[in-house]
């Protein structure tokens, strides 16, 4: 066990080394003079060059990198060129709402769509899962933004029950915040509970065929009472393995949800430094978001033994 | 069911959550929320030439010794007179007593570092060239400012009208990109990044005071979450729409006013003079002929927009109306290129992504391949345009609105992107600014407007309207948009 863990962490590190060399390369080869950007029409030969060699883009490219990733070990992001604002306290500004956001959204999905799933394979090839099939089906053919922009033509628009988009801040109105966040975490969840849902119920329905599971029945169990003590726990490690998928791709994709709804989350913060070429601040970003999935496959992956002994002996 | 349960609770708790909140919008008749698309990168104006700094700061936080109004003409501000010498070389300003939000008092000293912090030596301020015909400044007393002139500017008291001209808290400089300090009608309260910003009333205004008692700017980034945002209520004006398809949803509602105004935005098809057979009048006059501006502003801009025949908008004092020059005629422009003995001409069009460019390009683009001219489209992404087309000559075609105002100018410069070269322009440009007597300035600058469409310099398609709505009952809304300034100094709700 603790073998296992302490590989697992090292695989951590080494990933978290290798997402920052390159988040750097790939900005380094982006088009693009961020000195010209950032100077935009009124840029002339000479603000252009010691704008360069302020933004240090005079150097070589493994000096900046080394000074950047220092920088980094000790927690310092930097202070954006554009704005002059810590990158560190505007990325946890952003992290504020999106994470809630993507927390939000992956329970909702999971209150729906492990219920649903669970019931669909216990009554597989009924009426019931027909029912569950199709509407994640449907779930899985509308996009979220579509269903956002439908959400907030009729609840917003038309009935004003709830803001068409912004987020007032946490201090500033706690409710209004957890309101706003609202719609934006059912049009993740209905996408993510559609997928869930259909990996639950295919899940359940793999182990029900398994061996142990007629042995259980042999034994005199029924079908349910099987499932409730040995075909649950079974099925959950490929459904939190999907989990851990979701959840990092909702903590680093709610770009398109954050721009419909207009949350100032950590996409939005991406997308806007990426537009004005700030540099330090990209960078920042895309590495917190390469951090933050690395950390929820760490968490997913030290999960399993808990939910599967057989696991710790691998 | 468990399933059916379930979406009971689910829309049990949306209907708590929706009953916990209240009404969105702003409340109290003294407050206002205005949308705007574009969020300022940073407060400081001395360092970044971004046109959502002066929108928000502008008259409301920051004023300048003159201002522009609504027509376009310059007005007292913070000098309540000023007088010109005979030969043109020296601008005495007498002041208003006035002071900053901090409680410092607005002196003759600041303006001395005000435009010292622009024009001075090692200042990067992003629009110092327009300042230099500024020698000297000085405090003669509390109240009274000398600027000495290297030669008259006809154009120098506009620019003082604009972001480089406003006067700053030289005490709270180091605070300028988070803390504007100013002794405008406004006092900037918080920002949230990515969000919003917000504004209270100067309680202590040296002038008359604006009605409003707070606004607050929220950006959307997005036109139509822009757009439901008014819908819906949470917020009260919409300035600057940028997707016109969506302005009727307004048009016809008595909730809301519609404003069309002008802007100093040309939306202008550069042609890149350096290339062959680009360099070739005749063949620049073909694309002039071939294009079809109506065209263009009803599939790009839903009709709303002006027609311009140079580089000149209605809102500047020397307008004339060009559009007469090159009517559309296909024919004429086949015509012309044959005369020039070009064949098979291929253009690449690089387009910057703004709707009024992509969509405008695929209009161009048809109607130049209607001629006979090839066009081959690339839209590409901001830095990839400075790089390529602004700061390069890495292309033949382009769209982009100048958006600056009084930027006939850089015809006169033949390093500017579209590599225009007429000394006889230069000249001509470099007479009328030095002229101080109105007259015979706007007959020079109407000559030059005459001179670089004869030369079909570029192909200016249409004038950016500036497009906005209101909730009914706000008044005091400005339409036009001469300056850089969203000018809520006026703005108010009737009862």
């Amino acid at each position: 066990m603790a073998l296992f863990t302490l590989r697992r962490l090292a695989i951590f590190v080494v990933s978290l080394w290798a997402a920052s060399v390159i988040v750097f390369a790939l900005l380094s080869v982006l088009p693009g003079d961020p000195a010209a950007v950032i100077l935009g029409t009124q840029a002339t030969p000479e603000s252009l060059a010691s704008l360069r060699s302020e933004l240090g883009l005079d150097r070589p490219v493994v000096v900046q990198y080394l000074d950047w990733s220092g920088d980094l070990l000790r927690g310092d992001f930097g202070t954006s060129y554009i704005n002059r604002l810590s990158i560190g306290r505007q990325i946890v500004d952003r992290l504020t709402v999106t994470v809630p956001l993507a927390l939000m959204g992956i329970a909702l999905a999971v209150l729906v769509a492990v219920p649903a799933g669970v019931l669909a394979a216990a009554r597989h090839r009924k009426a019931t899962d027909t029912v569950v099939s199709t509407l994640s089906q449907l779930g899985l053919a509308v996009p979220a933004f579509w269903a956002g922009l439908v959400f907030v033509t009729f609840l917003a628009v038309r009935w004003r029950i709830f803001p068409a988009g912004g987020f007032p801040g946490w201090s500033d109105d706690f409710l209004g915040s957890l309101k706003a966040l609202v719609l934006p975490s059912v049009s993740l969840a209905l996408v993510q509970g559609a997928i869930l849902a259909r990996y639950v119920r295919s899940a359940v329905l793999e182990v029900m065929n398994e061996d142990f599971i007629r042995t259980a029945r042999a034994k005199g169990l029924t079908r349910t009472g099987a499932l409730w003590r040995h075909g649950l726990r079974n099925a959950a490690i490929p459904v939190v393995t999907i989990l851990g998928l979701q959840l990092a791709a909702l903590l680093a994709g709610t770009v398109v949800i954050e721009s419909v709804f207009v949350l100032p989350g950590l996409g939005n913060l991406l997308l806007q430094a990426i537009s004005r070429r700030d540099l330090l601040l990209v960078q920042g970003a895309a590495f917190v978001i390469a951090a933050i999935i690395l950390l929820v496959n760490l968490i997913v992956d030290l999960s399993y033994p808990l939910i599967d002994p057989r696991v710790r002996r691998r | 069911m468990k399933l059916r349960r379930l979406i009971a609770l689910i829309s049990v708790m949306a209907l708590l959550a929706a009953a916990c909140g209240g009404g969105t919008a702003a409340s109290s008749q003294k407050e206002v929320i205005i949308g705007l698309q574009l969020e300022p990168p940073t407060l400081d104006l001395t360092a970044s030439p971004a046109a959502g700094i002066p929108q928000v700061l502008l008259y409301n936080v920051y004023e300048g010794l003159v201002k522009l109004d609504e027509a376009g003409a310059i007005q007292p501000l913070l000098a309540e007179s000023w007088e010109l010498n005979d030969d043109g070389t020296e601008y005495t300003f007498s002041l208003v007593e006035a002071q900053f939000h901090n409680g410092d008092p607005f002196t003759a000293d600041d303006v001395v570092f005000s435009i010292n912090n622009v024009i001075g030596e090692g200042s990067e301020h992003p629009f110092k060239e327009t300042l230099a015909s500024i020698e000297s400044v000085e405090a003669v007393d509390e109240r009274t400012v000398k600027i000495t002139l290297s030669a008259f500017s006809a154009n120098l008291l506009f620019f003082l009208t604009q972001g480089q001209g406003v006067i700053l808290n030289q005490n709270a400089i180091a605070d300028i990109a988070t803390n504007p300090d100013g002794t405008g009608p406004f006092m900037f309260d918080n920002q949230v990044p990515g969000d919003s910003i917000t504004l209270v009333a100067n309680t202590d205004y040296w002038g008359t005071a604006a009605p409003l008692e707070q606004v607050t700017y929220r950006y959307i980034n997005d036109p139509n979450a822009l757009n439901n945002a008014m819908l819906a209520g949470d917020i009260d004006i919409l300035a600057g729409v940028s997707a016109p398809e969506l302005l009727e949803s307004f048009q016809d509602n008595s909730d809301f006013d519609v404003y069309t105004g002008l802007t100093n935005g040309e939306v202008t098809l550069a042609i890149n003079g350096a290339n062959a057979p680009l360099d070739d009048l005749r063949v620049r006059q073909a694309i002039n002929t071939a294009i079809d501006s109506q065209a263009i502003i009803d599939g790009a801009y839903f009709g709303y927009g002006t027609q311009i025949g140079s580089h000149t908008t209605p809102l500047d004092p020397y307008y004339i109306d060009l559009t007469d020059v090159y009517p559309y005629d296909p024919d004429e422009a086949r015509n012309l290129l044959a005369e020039a003995g070009v064949e098979d001409l291929t253009l690449r069009l690089l387009l910057p992504p703004v709707s009024y460019a992509t969509r405008g390009g695929e209009i161009v683009a048809s109607q130049l391949e209607d001629v006979g001219i090839n066009v081959e489209i690339s839209n590409v992404e901001w830095g990839v345009w400075l790089e390529d087309v602004f700061n390069g000559d890495n292309y033949d075609l382009s769209i982009v609105a100048h958006v600056e105002p009084r930027d006939i100018g850089q015809y006169g410069n033949p390093d500017y992107y579209w590599a225009y070269d007429n000394p006889e322009v230069a000249a001509m440009l470099k007479e009328a600014d030095a002229e101080p007597d109105e007259g015979a300035r706007n007959d020079i600058y109407g000559n030059i407007q005459r001179e670089i469409t004869a030369d079909a310099a570029n192909a200016w398609l249409f004038l950016l309207p500036s497009l906005s709505v209101t909730k009914a009952g706000i008044s005091g809304y400005i339409a036009n948009a001469p300056g850089l300034s969203l000018d809520i100094t006026q703005l108010a709700f009737n009862p």
